[in-house]
């Protein structure tokens, strides 16, 4: 869990270059951020691994979790603007 | 119908004031929810309130709400996980900001889907009309006012405790505390309004903590006091050597045992006492 924090906070910091310092500031366990980080790395791997998938539905699926990376993406860049 | 909806005991809110609160929080367009995380709402409120909390599970959820199929499998297709997270940060940042005076407030407690309900600790007034007698309601905890004793003239102390505040403000929170901060004297209204709760502390209590950087480490201790009588209730503290300088995450760990602590003594005081605290 603690991995994921992390790896959602580090990708966040590469998607966004111009607001790379202000993401820095906040700890991966920050209380009020580090669920949403985790579930964006979540969504993030979820998207990679349907894209992969050959099951009928996978594209879809993949599709599915981009829309929601985004979305939990948008709720934390709302969150620490 | 009336009931206790959540695992942890609590008195509740009536079926009905649960039901026309999500309602209320549904219609909002203050609430930041999509429509799928709205049914998603819907769904474990009402299953809540019909007593069928033990269908509240991951599979359910995607199976019944999003759609997915009777091979739904939580550990591939962590879309339940995703948005009960997204959910839950919506509902904070709706009753820490335009639903802060919402009467009752729904929540879901990290690592189940069950919900709980609530009265606002800002609603006291009406909360006797919408609580059904149990046996510790939610709006009934004790305040809690912190009091830090670390910071003045040790700069590094002030900054560890300022760690361990904000930990124990999370996690009293979690127990349903109404939480206070002692202010500096410059915020005179906030000090006014703390001084007036010393002076008719009433269900008060103070938490005293204090952080210490020694020689070989730091020490965290905290204290907590019956304001009306200056009882001390109960006390502990941890001391971490250098070598194992603690993190944010030890720090919230042991916040997060202060607070079950809190709750578990003060919760069989007012048992022992058959009133309130």
């Amino acid at each position: 869990m603690e991995h994921a924090r992390r790896r959602g906070l580090a990708r966040l910091m590469l998607r966004w270059p111009d607001r790379r310092a202000q993401l820095r500031s906040f700890s991966p366990d920050d209380p009020r951020l580090g669920d949403l980080f985790e579930a964006y790395e979540l969504a993030c791997e979820a998207a990679g691994y349907w894209q992969r998938s050959d099951a009928p539905f996978g594209l879809e699926r993949a599709r599915e979790y981009q829309a929601l990376a985004d979305a939990t993406e948008e709720d934390i860049l709302l969150k620490i603007s | 119908m009336d009931g206790i909806y959540s695992a942890n005991g609590q008195r509740q809110p009536s079926s009905d004031a649960v039901l026309t609160a999500l309602q209320s929080l549904l219609a909002s367009d203050s609430l930041r929810l999509s429509e799928r995380n709205r049914r998603f709402l819907s769904f474990v409120v009402k299953q809540a309130v019909e007593g069928q909390a033990e269908r509240i599970k991951a599979y359910s959820i995607g199976v019944d709400v999003f759609g997915r199929d009777d091979s739904f499998d939580p550990t591939l297709d962590p879309i339940v996980r995703i948005e009960a997270t997204r959910l839950r940060s919506a509902l904070t940042a709706y009753y820490d900001g335009p639903g802060r005076s919402e009467n009752i407030r729904i929540s879901i407690p990290r690592g189940s889907y069950i919900p709980v309900f609530s009265c606002s600790l800002q609603a006291q007034g009406n909360a006797d009309e919408l609580c059904r007698t149990g046996q510790s309601a939610a709006c009934d905890r004790a305040t809690i006012v912190i009091h830090d004793h670390s910071g003045e003239g040790d700069p590094e102390a002030g900054l560890k405790s300022e760690l361990f505040v904000d930990a124990l403000l999370v996690t009293l929170r979690q127990e349903r505390f109404r939480v206070r901060i002692l202010p500096a004297n410059d915020r005179s209204a906030a000090l006014s309004a703390i001084n007036a709760l010393f002076a008719n502390p009433g269900t008060a209590c103070s938490l005293d903590i204090t952080v210490r950087i020694l020689n070989d480490g730091q020490r965290y201790s905290w204290r907590l006091v019956d304001l009306a009588t200056s009882e001390v209730l109960t006390s502990n503290f941890q001391a971490w050597t250098t070598p194992t300088t603690p993190c944010p995450a030890i720090v919230g760990d042991f916040a997060a045992t202060t607070a079950r602590t809190i709750s578990d003594l003060l919760r069989a005081r007012e048992h022992s006492v058959g009133g309130r605290l």
